[in-house]
């Protein structure tokens, strides 16, 4: 496969004009092809991108450059060795953010182009591996976009092996088995993964997410406040230490870190899910589903309150309040998590007696999983005899 | 085939009638880095040619027992140094000091007093035909041979500590290096080691590698080595309360967001924006700190650094780390450079190795009792790019030590060798980006080079699959001595 780098220039510093001069002289392993900001989300998508070159050492820009990187880990993957900064002397916010996506490659501006070429012949070396962790992440990374279960269960079995010794293997496995729905092990797998390389912090930061979907509030604390005094300025992290400590029955430590967050930066999607998620804990559904309205690719913490707060209304008896929930929580959630909750749907119009909905959200869960699986089959089963019963 | 730079130190033979006349020239050359062997008279020069297989012979036109036109007829009968360049030093432009040259293709000509500038531009001009190679390099891209190869030496894991795996070797590996360690245990993986650091107590050097940069199936045994401290039950250095570290940047805004930061890997910095202060801080009580950070320092920062560190008492040694721009620095066990611009996490791994080193930390991994003692063997890849008559010129991606004994795995130069093929570094130079030329000498002392260089240019013919490139002949050769009048 032809692999692409992509040269995207955040800073608009002229990238465009110079870089093909630049580079006319040398060969590099990868295809170079160069985006603006705007141009940079449509070629992620394209699944040629291997690797990003960012232009953004521009402080008052860092917001797009946190944008595009947030991109690569969801279209890509989350490989950190892959991505590479042009800055000629990063400040040191800028070494911090980006470590969030465990980046600590720069280049200097006025060698990039030659610099590149040994940056990209290491990337090109490991991709010709397919068994590699970074390949198989990839996979994975593109089977999650797809929401295809049975690309992410595949991919899970083959980082099997290989998660023993290699923390992006298993850091990788854990996503594929939080997105299968495996709190346990994917919280295990994370473990793993810090334990491996303590300085990768991605890892520590989705097993404080894990251990909120796995309603352990007291040990996600723990490791969102560790990692929020390595970086006082992420938004994610005050984001769900403000959910955390709601959950805990904190209010004011919540509004403290929201009030944090809010000042760090206040259209931040990631402060707006949080607040969607306090709204709809404190029993403001209302004001919960107008905020919901704005929101998109929902991650795993927001997506399990969804489903547990819908299981809690269909077994009170008010499914239908479940079934809007559900709709609403179905268009903003990420494409692998959506499963879930046609599977909770079903259950929903099954408690109601609606035996023909619920069937059919049977059939969109099995088509979203990429296959059928016991559960709905067993929800399947229910709605075929009840229907034949009531016939 | 581009070389980097200042690689390869030309050698001369320097042939004067009298002695006097030699000093000036020698100190001269020998001061702007040329290795310089004087003869005096024809047989003495002769002896010492075939000897040195110099880069260049610099003449005078008559000595005490023959002409350089004989040296240019002797030479000329040998193989390997008929293309060895000749400066003729012309003292009077006399018939009996012309005659020897008419007829015959020196390199170059002085006429008249002698004078360094003019000297040295001839020089420079001559030696530039060989683009920074010895004029007997012979290029791998004209053999059969393959490039690649490794560079190898043995080492013994001694354990863990502090989140390091630690190892007793020969060589100083660079931070920059990426090394394959591969036990001799087969059943046991490999794993690719980075950041390392070396620590040197006495005659032993010991390697640290970060745990969390380890990658490869041999993590599996490596997680599985008891800790030294828990087995030796010496203090674990870097894990104690103090990690305080003395931060020099000129920035004091960039101090502030650093402080904050580190603050959050528990590494407290005391910040100072001079360097003036940094050392009176450090000269007042270096006990205070773990770790001093400089921030780009200049030439005499560096000595006072340098000076200041070697100092302080055994006991209380202070790591140095140094963010530079400059590209042909060479870290050392008391000073490591880091490359700008890095990463947080180097910046931190890096602070990190700097606690194990200071203090008493050498002592502390020397005296722990090992808890592994694993053979292994530490792997780097390179390339060969050619051989002359010492040794030749390999290409890797991270600097290497002058001095660095190393062993290099390749079948075809064990042939032509046909010995052991243990190499030391003797310079290295960055090419571009992260490669790094560094030139190896095999033959060292007396060892006579021309018997070597027979013996390895025959071996090496073997492989030849083109017809050797003929160098265009050098335009400025004058085949007129008057053209040069000093």
């Amino acid at each position: 496969m032809d692999w692409t780098c992509l040269l995207i220039d955040i800073d608009e510093a002229g990238v465009a004009e110079t870089w093909q001069g630049l580079t006319a002289d040398r060969t590099y392993p990868l295809q170079l092809s160069f985006a603006s900001i705007n141009e940079a989300e449509a070629l992620l998508d394209t699944g040629m991108v291997a690797s990003i070159v960012v232009f953004g050492a521009n402080p008052e820009k860092r917001a797009s450059l946190l944008s595009i990187l947030d991109s690569y880990r969801k279209k890509v993957g989350p490989i950190a060795i892959f991505q590479a900064l042009v800055a000629a002397d990063p400040d040191p916010d800028l070494l911090n953010d980006v470590f969030e996506y465990g980046i600590e490659k720069f280049l200097r501006d006025d060698t990039w182009a030659v610099d590149l070429q040994s940056f990209l012949e290491g990337v090109a070396t490991i991709l010709a591996d397919e068994q590699s962790s970074e390949f198989q992440t990839i996979r994975l990374a593109r089977s999650m976009a797809k929401g295809d279960k049975g690309g992410i269960a595949d991919a899970e079995k083959i980082l099997g092996e290989t998660s023993r010794y290699d923390y992006l293997a298993a850091y990788s496995k854990g996503n594929a088995l939080q997105a299968i729905g495996k709190f346990e092990e994917a919280a295990e797998a994370f473990q793993t993964s810090g334990k491996m390389n303590k300085m990768f912090r991605p890892a520590d930061v989705s097993l404080g997410e894990n251990y909120m979907i796995m309603g352990k509030v007291d040990e996600a604390i723990a490791v969102f406040e560790k990692l929020d005094k390595q970086n006082a300025r992420n938004i994610d992290r005050k984001a769900n230490l403000a959910v955390a400590y709601l959950e805990k029955g904190d209010p004011a430590k919540a509004n403290q870190y929201l009030a944090e967050a809010q000042a760090l930066n206040p259209g931040h999607p990631r402060l707006a899910e949080a607040q969607a998620q306090i709204a709809l804990s404190t029993g403001k559904i209302n004001e919960a589903f107008k905020m919901m309205d704005n929101l998109k690719d929902v991650g795993p913490l927001f997506a399990a309150k969804l489903n547990e707060m819908g299981i809690k209304l269909s077994q009170q008896g008010k499914g239908k309040s479940a079934l809007a929930l559900y709709q609403k929580a179905h268009k903003i959630v990420r494409k692998e998590l959506r499963y879930k909750i046609s599977l909770n749907a079903a259950l929903a119009c099954y408690r109601m007696q609606d035996f023909a909905t619920a069937l059919k959200y049977v059939g969109r869960c099995e088509q979203e999983y990429g296959k059928k699986f016991d559960k709905t089959e067993k929800i399947r089963a229910a709605c075929t005899q009840a229907m034949k019963q009531a016939s | 085939m581009a070389l980097a730079k200042g690689l390869t130190q030309h050698s001369i033979v320097l042939c004067v009638e009298k002695k006097e006349r030699a000093i000036p020239i020698e100190a001269l050359l020998t001061k702007k880095g040329f290795k310089v062997v004087t003869a005096l008279g024809l047989y003495d020069a002769l002896r010492n040619i075939e000897q040195e297989m110099p880069h260049m012979v610099i003449c005078e036109a008559i000595l005490a027992d023959g002409t350089v036109g004989t040296i240019y007829d002797k030479l000329l009968q040998n193989p390997l140094l008929k293309s060895t360049p000749i400066l003729v030093l012309v003292v009077k432009k006399t018939k009996e000091q012309l005659t020897p040259l008419t007829g015959r293709k020196f390199a170059g000509f002085l006429l008249g007093e002698l004078e360094g500038p003019k000297l040295l531009a001839k020089m420079q001009e001559i030696l530039n035909v060989h683009h920074d190679a010895s004029p007997h390099f012979v290029s791998f891209d004209r053999l059969s041979l393959a490039k690649e190869m490794t560079l190898a030496t043995k080492a013994t894991v001694l354990g863990t500590k502090n989140d390091q795996l630690v190892f007793k070797s020969d060589v100083d590996f660079d931070a920059q290096a990426a090394v394959v360690c591969v036990p001799n245990d087969k059943d046991k993986g490999p794993a690719l080691l980075t950041m390392g650091s070396t620590m040197v107590q006495g005659t032993d050097s010991f390697n640290m590698f970060p745990i969390s940069r380890i990658k490869g199936k041999g993590r599996l045994w490596i997680e599985g080595l008891p800790g030294m401290d828990e087995a030796g039950g010496a203090k674990a250095a870097g894990t104690d309360d103090l990690r305080r570290v003395l931060f020099f940047d000129t920035n004091g805004v960039r101090i502030e967001q650093f402080k904050k930061i580190l603050g959050g890997y528990r590494i407290d910095i005391v910040p100072v924006t001079t360097a003036q202060a940094a050392v009176s801080m450090l000269q007042r009580d270096a006990s205070m700190y773990r770790a001093a950070y400089f921030n780009e320092l200049n030439a005499v920062q560096t000595a006072q650094v340098k000076e200041l560190l070697g100092k302080l008492p055994p006991k209380g040694k202070v790591a140095a780390v140094i963010g530079t721009t400059s590209q042909n620095i060479r870290s050392t066990p008391e000073m490591r450079y880091m490359q700008k611009p890095f990463g947080l996490g180097v910046l931190v791994e890096t602070l990190e190795s700097a606690f194990q080193i200071s203090g008493d930390g050498v002592a502390q991994v020397a005296n722990a009792k090992p808890t592994a003692n694993l053979e292994v063997e530490l792997q780097a890849p390179a390339k060969i790019l050619g051989m002359d008559e010492v040794g030749g010129i390999i290409e890797l991606r991270f600097p290497m030590g002058k001095g660095t004994k190393i062993r290099i795995n390749h079948a075809g130069l064990a042939e032509v060798w046909g010995k052991d093929t243990i190499i030391q570094i003797a310079s290295c130079s960055l090419l571009e980006g992260d490669t790094y030329h560094c030139r190896f000498e095999t033959v060292t002392g007396n060892e006579n080079k021309t018997k070597y260089w027979t013996r390895i240019k025959s071996a090496l013919d073997k492989f030849v699959v083109a017809e050797p490139e003929v160098p265009a002949e050098d335009p400025s050769t004058p085949s007129d001595p008057s053209q040069d009048v000093a």
